[in-house]
């Protein structure tokens, strides 16, 4: 059976059904769905609960024994165990049904993570760099992998992989002798990649677009949070705070419920901070997040009508 | 269908997202990127500094604490590599003294500067040691300037970038030079008078705090 999920986005994007045929459609086809379905569903639900056991178990074995363990015992088991579930994910690569890709997925993204932790062995242990160089390497080994992994499977995990590898190899730059201490212009970088790769996702050039906004717009506010330090902090807060704006503003114009949380939760985050370093006293900052809770409860009305009216166009 | 392959997207979110990070890159190499003075190396400048120094450093390699030695000539070799050497505090005749415990009383090991062996110990009369972890005071505002501790004297003067600095430094026994550690993990070595420009004596180790470096001829007695 093809992926009825993809199938449905695909007919959505195309305008050929509306979202409430797309949600109709769904909850008829689980109410319909063959028996097997189920077994793949308890199969893939049994791979989750399988793997959460495996990665638990390791880690408290590691816990105590791997300071104990020399350079080639720690290659050797994360070895085993990257080519293990990474074994796992492409022997299981053929299935076409949902639950089972979805496994794929994981275990293959697992192995990508577990590639990126040998090459952190092996540059740590083995040829000793610095600490910031072993993180270049890390990152940028994960980062191909994870492109060539998302350009396979364009597949939220492939992209939150990807995305995450960025951020270790900025990190990593701005570790360097020279760069050393610069939070701001770090914090100032992770916002840019954050923002760029929403805009990515929105521009529809990564997917789920979803995944990709709303991981790049959580990393840009955080990230201007992080950069606002030193002389530069009130810049960098305003930064933060316009972003939050902005995300607000798009999130109630196109009733993106996702992109008003983050917008909103970025604005009560930013603004009090702004409102104190400008006038410098608490109850300014009160204040503020009184009338910005107000203002939220607007957005919120005006998101539920904006919603109850597309429901109603949809029914029509 | 059996994968969903990504679609071509949206022509203006790719050229914002491709802005957006060009212009941040471009900001953060013209604005944030710290270069250190150039300097020459020690070996070759014609200063000879009055002794070797020595400071300790984490080896990552090897999962201990080592003794760095640098000598007049420009040379640097690790002499020991132990897991507690313990505070570095002079460097006399005997060798190079480090205080620690013995039997619940403090006492002060010598290892050589050459093979870094134990080479005596003594007891220590007092209980903790209050040496300087520096000689020098150093000033970012509008430009660099290193100044004795003490005296106040200008030991160096650079127009350097808001961000690079020097982050310690230590006099010679004899008062006529100094050790620096700069922000570029560079140990520096400058005659007194500030009218010289330091050379570069050796590189410490990036993620080590090169807490003190001792001149050879200090006696943590004094």
């Amino acid at each position: 059976m093809a992926d009825l999920e993809d199938q449905l986005r695909s007919w959505r994007e195309a305008g050929i059904i509306t979202d409430t045929q797309v949600a109709t459609i769904a909850a008829f086809e689980a109410k319909t769905r063959p028996d097997h379905g189920r077994g793949i569903l308890l199969a893939e639900a049994l791979g989750y609960v399988g793997a959460a056991i495996a990665v638990v178990a390791a880690a408290m074995l590691l816990g105590d024994r791997w300071e104990e363990l020399n350079v080639g015992g720690r290659l050797g088991l994360v070895g085993l165990l990257t080519v293990i579930v990474a074994g796992a994910g492409f022997a299981l690569r053929g299935s076409e049904s949902a639950p089972i890709r979805r496994l794929v997925s994981l275990l293959v993204t697992a192995g990508v993570a577990g590639v990126g932790w040998t090459v952190g062995i092996v540059a740590d242990e083995v040829f000793h760099w610095f600490a910031h160089d072993v993180a270049l390497a890390v990152g940028l080994v994960s980062l191909v992998l994870a492109t060539l992994l998302y350009l396979w499977r364009p597949r939220a995990l492939a992209q939150i992989v990807m995305l995450a590898s960025v951020l270790v190899i900025v990190g990593a730059i701005f570790s360097r002798p020279g760069l050393d201490g610069t939070s701001t212009w770090l914090g100032l970088t992770a916002w840019a990649v954050g923002l760029g790769w929403a805009l990515l996702g929105l521009g529809e050039w990564l997917r789920p677009v979803v995944i990709a906004a709303g991981f790049g717009t959580v990393v840009a506010l955080v990230s201007a949070q992080i950069g606002s330090e030193g002389s530069a902090r009130l810049a960098m807060l305003g930064l933060g705070l316009a972003t939050a704006g902005v995300l607000l503003g798009r999130g109630v114009a196109r009733a993106e419920a996702y992109m008003v949380t983050i917008g909103a939760i970025g604005v009560l985050v930013f603004l009090p901070q702004v409102v104190i370093d400008i006038f410098g006293n608490a109850i300014g900052a009160l204040i503020t997040m009184f009338v910005v809770g107000l203002l939220l409860v607007v957005v919120s009305v005006r998101l539920a009508r904006g919603r109850g009216a597309a429901a109603k166009d949809g029914a029509a | 269908m059996t994968e969903a392959s990504p679609r071509r997207g949206t022509i203006g979110y790719l050229v914002a997202a491709v802005a957006l990070i060009g212009v941040v890159v471009g900001l953060v190499l013209v604005f944030g990127v710290v270069r250190p003075p150039a300097l020459e190396p020690l070996a070759g400048s014609g200063s000879t500094p009055p002794g070797g120094v020595a400071w300790t450093e984490w080896n990552d390699r090897d999962g201990c604490e080592a003794l760095v030695v640098a000598r007049a000539d420009g040379s640097t070799r690790v002499v020991a590599c132990d897991d507690g050497l313990g505070e570095l505090v002079g460097w006399t005749d005997r060798g190079i003294a480090f205080l620690g415990w013995a039997k619940e009383a403090r006492v002060l090991t010598y290892r050589d500067p050459n093979t870094g062996l134990i080479a005596a110990s003594d007891p220590y009369p007092g209980t903790d040691y209050y040496g300087p972890f520096g000689d020098v005071d150093v000033d970012s505002n509008g430009g660099l300037t290193v100044r004795d501790r003490v005296s106040g004297e200008v030991i160096w003067q650079v127009d350097a970038a808001g961000r690079y600095t020097v982050d310690q430094g230590w006099r010679s026994p004899d008062g006529a030079w100094y050790v620096l550690v700069d922000s570029f993990d560079r140990l520096l070595v400058v005659p007194a008078g500030g009218t010289r420009t330091p050379v570069i004596w050796a590189n410490v180790d990036h993620d080590s705090y090169v807490q003190r470096v001792v001149w050879e001829g200090t006696d943590p007695r004094d």
